[in-house]
């Protein structure tokens, strides 16, 4: 268990509303004794490469993450667990983006429902009233117990009891709290950039900005002793910080470059589908029973193939010859061609 | 338990009320929305076209909210005159007044509240008139009273005083129809930190053709509307439980 | 300078504002510089300089011709302005100043010096740079006005005398021969003339000089001739006997009413601003102004406005003359009559909102309206009170109190910082235990608004004591950074 982890931070990347760079973020983080920060951009996954970086640099884990604002008004911070998440969320976001246009993303509440497996999905409510808990209701259907709802502290009037009847309403619905603090910039001194980029986005001046500032108090970086502190009354919902964080295992350190799929049978792997060709190509060649020496020389090459992950090429080259045998069948095939193909296909057909 | 003999005078003074037209104005009442309320007001409500008078403690900022929901719940534009100007609108509204109903004329002192609010009734065609008066002597308040009985529009004196000069003064007697008074009660407690609905103790302590009322109640909310706290409501429904019990 | 300021006015941004400007005229055969400006002031340039030495004292100086007709044209002007705005009776005086009757007209724009300092204000924004003074007497004003220490000046009623003692001769508005020969004999100043015996001086110099000091002393009365412009509508009465009864007066009142509505409905106008001025048979006048929040032509309305006032009207020894006079006049839009017959129409409350208006000032009635603002002090502003109701409220319904102080109070206390209510608070000698408490409210400065604010914070907290009182108090400070403010705490409202 880390300690507190911050889950909710809007970086600079959502366009004219976080106030702070990605490396400014998590070198506070990382001097405030924060151990992981998620970076939850509004409806775009851009700030995330820059956030990799910077986290590394400063020696805070990244957790990925993105807050989905759906058609409806629902806002939903979703964090993917694995990379098989990551891909389901990069294309759903693709999907809304697809359909609404340069620089607007369009999403309902039944696309995250097509796209919900692996994805940790934390709802951020506004006040507890019947509209929130539709929503948890609906959260609670789709996502089971990987549903969360946010506490967050607005600094206003009544807000111990707001957050108080949040809890209750969330427990109703059997959905757990968890504590996060929604930061627009990482330090108190940035609070006027962002009233100047609010301006911008509602294209104001900022004398005439009035109420659409943003009027929450407090929306900079804290350390965990002074959340410990403001959140006296709900230690849970500051513990699942660590709870979320700790299922939220991805990192961008997974994507590697990743060779195209060439396998018939999905069910097997790509070795397990050279091994088995082999076997098939062998047993054509040789139809009395493969020699023992050609069994162990292909036995060899075949774990040497294995440990280097080599096999998709293999199955690529397969795909090509056959591709070629196939289309060109009737034509004559150059030998040199076939030679070359051969000698790289394992010597199954040394013939002519 | 009440003697007979005041039950014998409580009738008469209605009997007489009736009779002399000192009592229902004849222009209808606003009801409170409250049974244990309305019941003891005459028509059940208070009364339109005369003249109401409202003090309470806290520097009167519990007179005004209650001044407020019941002005809020009339028709048409008000008429609030002060001496000196420390409303605060969004309070206001908060009782049930948007902004858009309320004018404000700020007159300076006591004798131009008093000329300004006998010009707004004798005009016309505002819902209510307020005043903030530190002091209304009888015949100023007679002048009120008729004027209000002239047009049909409900009159309100919020009596605020400083120092115990102007306590005194309150008790003087005036044209009034109901007299009350307002102060503010401790709020029902919350699970959690924080300031739940307020509670005020509204008493009517003086009614031409009416009883007395002390009730403890709910302030007025976005609509002006006054409110019963629970657990009152729960007591009362217990008394009457018991009374049928007891046959 | 009033021509230079006329001549800037007039032709925009020609001459421009830093290149030293004179004006120049001729003096018998001379040209000499008649005006200039601050800036060539500066340099040493003085009117009655000739323009040759004016030019080489000040390279690059800028001459335009002097032309007094022009300018006392438009300083005509400029009074016309001024009576429509301010008051009834207004006089030009001499070649670069207005006099103005102030009786009865500074209440209605809340108090003498707040007069001047709007008629200065307004001035100002439309480039003439003015100074101004307010005086028992009319001789005191053109003195203090010109030749005083402050721009704007209100001399307390009944301190004339100390005032003028220490202002040069040349404030008595006295011809410049009589001027020298005074300086000649040694005296300097108008104190140096009040105790001095009337008769040698009168032998000296003639009845000028004393009629000069009486009148600036306020002991010789001198009226001032309203200016009457042709353009205004105007209807006037005058009496072969001069009358005094208040009847009298209200019924005259009523006919001159009648006849300039006539005249009004004649030229499909509605009056504004009326003025009723009445002269005495001893030359003093005497003035009702009213104004009107809508263009109205209706006799009945306007007599009652008018009689409503008749109690400041003193006659004297009798009024000769009665004139009545439209100053501010508007095209009358005729409403249209409630189309259907089911919806009532609003109410028409403009005729009490105009009667009130006369009797407390127009400044004095207001609704109130949101303004988007988180400072609570500056989340409200006044606005006219028939204006149209736009349904604006104040959003987000946070609770908010009935009374607000105009100033919040300090208060002491005690609280753990940095985010805890207190227990309890002293204000203004009661000390009250907090029972409940919800809060802090934190209400961040307006940083674009003054400099002072761009860190301060505001915690506010609703506290309620053991008798059930609510307060709305406020810390200033956030509690952990000592920049965002003194950390002092203060009571802001009650609630209800």
């Amino acid at each position: 268990m880390t300690g507190y982890v911050e889950l909710q931070v809007t970086s600079s990347f959502s366009f004219l509303r976080g106030a702070s760079s990605a490396e400014e973020l998590f070198t506070r983080a990382a001097a405030m004794g924060i151990g992981a920060m998620a970076i939850t951009d509004r409806n775009t996954l851009a700030g995330i490469v820059r956030a990799h970086v910077a986290a590394k640099e400063a020696g805070v884990r990244l957790i990925v993450g993105c807050r989905l604002d759906l058609a409806c008004g629902m806002a939903v911070l979703v964090y993917p667990m694995d990379r098989a998440a990551w891909s389901r969320l990069c294309r759903l976001l693709s999907l809304g983006k697809a359909r609404a246009g340069k620089g607007r993303c369009h999403l309902e509440w039944a696309d995250l429902v097509a796209y919900a497996e692996g994805l940790i999905a934390v709802l951020v409510p506004d006040l507890p009233d019947e509209t929130c808990g539709l929503r948890l209701r609906r959260l609670h259907k789709v996502f089971g117990n990987r549903a969360y709802l946010a506490l967050t502290l607005r600094r206003r009037p009544n807000d111990q009891m707001r957050l108080w009847q949040l809890s209750q309403l969330a427990q109703r619905h059997g959905i757990r709290s968890v504590a996060t603090n929604d930061i627009l910039f990482h330090e108190p001194a940035r609070r006027m950039l962002q009233d100047v980029v609010t301006a911008i986005r509602h294209s104001t001046t900022i004398d005439e900005l009035g109420l659409q500032r943003e009027r929450h108090a407090d929306r900079y970086l804290k350390p965990p002793a002074e959340m410990a502190r403001l959140f006296a009354h709900f230690p849970e919902a500051l513990a699942r910080t660590g709870e979320i964080a700790d299922r939220c295992r991805f990192s961008l350190d997974e994507l590697r470059y990743q060779y195209p799929e060439e396998r018939d049978d999905p069910a097997l792997s790509p070795q397990e589908t050279l091994a088995h060709l082999v076997g098939e190509g062998a047993a054509t060649r040789y139809p009395q029973g493969v020699p023992p020496k050609v069994t162990a020389a292909l036995r060899h090459e075949l774990t040497l193939i294995g440990r280097l992950n080599y096999a998709p090429y293999f199955l690529t080259v397969n795909s090509i010859v056959r591709f070629a045998r196939y289309s060109l069948s009737g034509a004559r095939i150059g030998r040199q061609f076939r030679r070359l193909l051969c000698a790289r296909h394992h010597r199954h057909r040394p013939g002519p | 338990m009440r003697r007979p003999q005041d039950r014998a005078l409580a009738e008469l003074r209605a009997r007489i009320a009736r009779l002399g037209g000192g009592g229902m104005c004849g222009d209808g009442v606003l009801p409170f929305g409250i049974a244990g309320l309305d019941r003891k007001l005459p028509g059940g409500g208070l009364a339109l076209g005369c003249l109401h008078e409202v003090a309470g403690g806290g520097d009167g900022a519990a007179a005004a909210g209650f001044a407020a929901g019941i002005a809020a719940r009339t028709t048409g534009q008000v008429l609030w005159c002060v001496a000196m100007q420390d409303l605060f609108a969004p309070g206001l509204e908060q009782a049930g007044l948007p902004p858009g109903r309320v004018i404000f004329v700020e007159a300076g002192d006591d004798k131009a509240v008093l000329a300004s609010m006998e010009e707004g009734l004798r005009h016309g065609g505002l819902g209510a008139v307020v005043g903030d008066v530190a002091r209304l002597p009888m015949v100023a308040s007679r002048r009120l009273h008729l004027a209000a009985k002239g047009t049909g529009t409900l009159c309100i004196a919020l009596r605020r005083w400083w120092g115990r000069t102007g306590a005194s003064d309150f008790g003087q007697p005036t044209a009034a129809m109901t007299r009350w008074r307002v102060s503010a009660l401790p709020s029902e407690p919350l699970p959690v930190a924080g300031i739940g609905r307020a509670r005020w103790r509204v008493e009517l302590i003086r009614a031409r053709a009416g009883e007395c009322v002390d009730i403890e109640l709910e302030a007025c909310d976005g609509s002006g509307h006054l409110g019963l706290p629970a657990d009152v409501a729960d007591r009362s429904a217990a008394q009457a439980g018991r009374r049928k019990a007891g046959g | 300078m009033w021509p230079i300021d006329r001549l800037r006015r007039q032709a925009g941004a020609k001459p421009a504002a830093e290149a030293p400007l004179a004006l120049v005229g001729r003096d018998r055969n001379r040209r000499v510089v008649t005006a200039a400006d601050p800036a060539a002031k500066m340099l040493g340039l003085r009117a009655g300089m000739p323009v040759t030495k004016a030019q080489a004292l000040v390279p690059g100086l800028v001459i335009e011709p002097a032309d007094p007709q022009a300018d006392a044209k438009s300083l005509g002007r400029l009074a016309l302005w001024v009576m429509q705005r301010f008051s009834p009776i207004v006089a030009v005086d001499g070649a670069d100043g207005i006099v103005i009757d102030a009786t009865g007209a500074a209440h209605l724009h809340g108090g003498e010096g707040a007069m001047l300092d709007a008629l200065t204000g307004r001035l100002a924004l439309s480039g003439v740079t003015a100074r101004a003074a307010i005086a028992d007497s009319r001789g005191a004003a053109h003195a203090l006005a010109r030749y005083g220490g402050a721009p704007v000046f209100v001399a307390p009623p009944g301190e004339t005398a100390p005032l003028l003692a220490p202002l040069p001769l040349q404030a008595l508005r006295l011809p410049p021969a009589i001027v020298m020969g005074l300086h000649d004999l040694g005296f300097s100043r108008i104190g140096d003339l009040t105790g001095q015996p009337r008769a040698p001086l009168t032998r000296r110099f003639g009845p000028e000089l004393c009629r000069r000091l009486d009148q600036a002393f306020g002991t010789l009365a001198e009226p001032i001739e309203p200016i009457r412009p042709q353009e205004l509508i105007t209807a006037r009465r005058a009496f072969a006997e001069p009358i005094g009864a208040a009847e009298t007066i209200a019924r005259y009142i009523g006919k001159l009413v009648a006849t300039l509505c006539a005249a009004l409905e004649a030229r499909g106008l509605g009056v504004r601003r009326l003025d009723l001025i009445c002269h005495r048979v001893d030359n003093q006048v005497q003035t009702v102004r009213i104004g009107l929040a809508m263009p109205q032509r209706d006799p009945a309305r306007l007599t009652r406005l008018l009689c409503d006032r008749i109690e400041t009207i003193a006659p004297g020894f009798g009024i000769e003359i009665m004139t009545l006079t439209a100053t501010l006049t508007e095209p009358l839009r005729l409403k249209q009559a409630a189309s259907s017959l089911i919806e009532n129409p609003a109410p028409d409350l403009s005729g009490l909102i105009d009667t009130l208006a006369n009797r407390v000032g127009a400044k004095a009635i207001y609704r109130f309206a949101p303004q988007p603002s988180d400072v609570p002090e500056r989340s409200v502003r006044r606005i006219p009170p028939l204006a149209e109701d736009m349904g604006a409220n104040w959003p987000d319904h946070w609770p908010r109190p009935a009374r607000l102080l105009p100033r919040p109070e300090p208060i002491e206390t005690m609280a753990l910082l940095p985010d805890h209510p207190p227990n309890w608070f002293s204000w203004r000698g009661v000390r009250r235990h907090v029972r409940r408490a919800d809060g802090p409210e934190r209400i961040f400065g307006e940083w674009w608004k003054r400099d002072a604010e761009q860190v301060a914070v505001r915690d506010y907290f609703r506290v309620e004591d053991d008798t059930g009182a609510r307060f709305w108090i406020f810390r200033a400070g956030d509690g952990e950074n000592a920049a965002t403010g003194s950390h002092r705490w203060f009571l802001h409202g009650i609630f209800g």
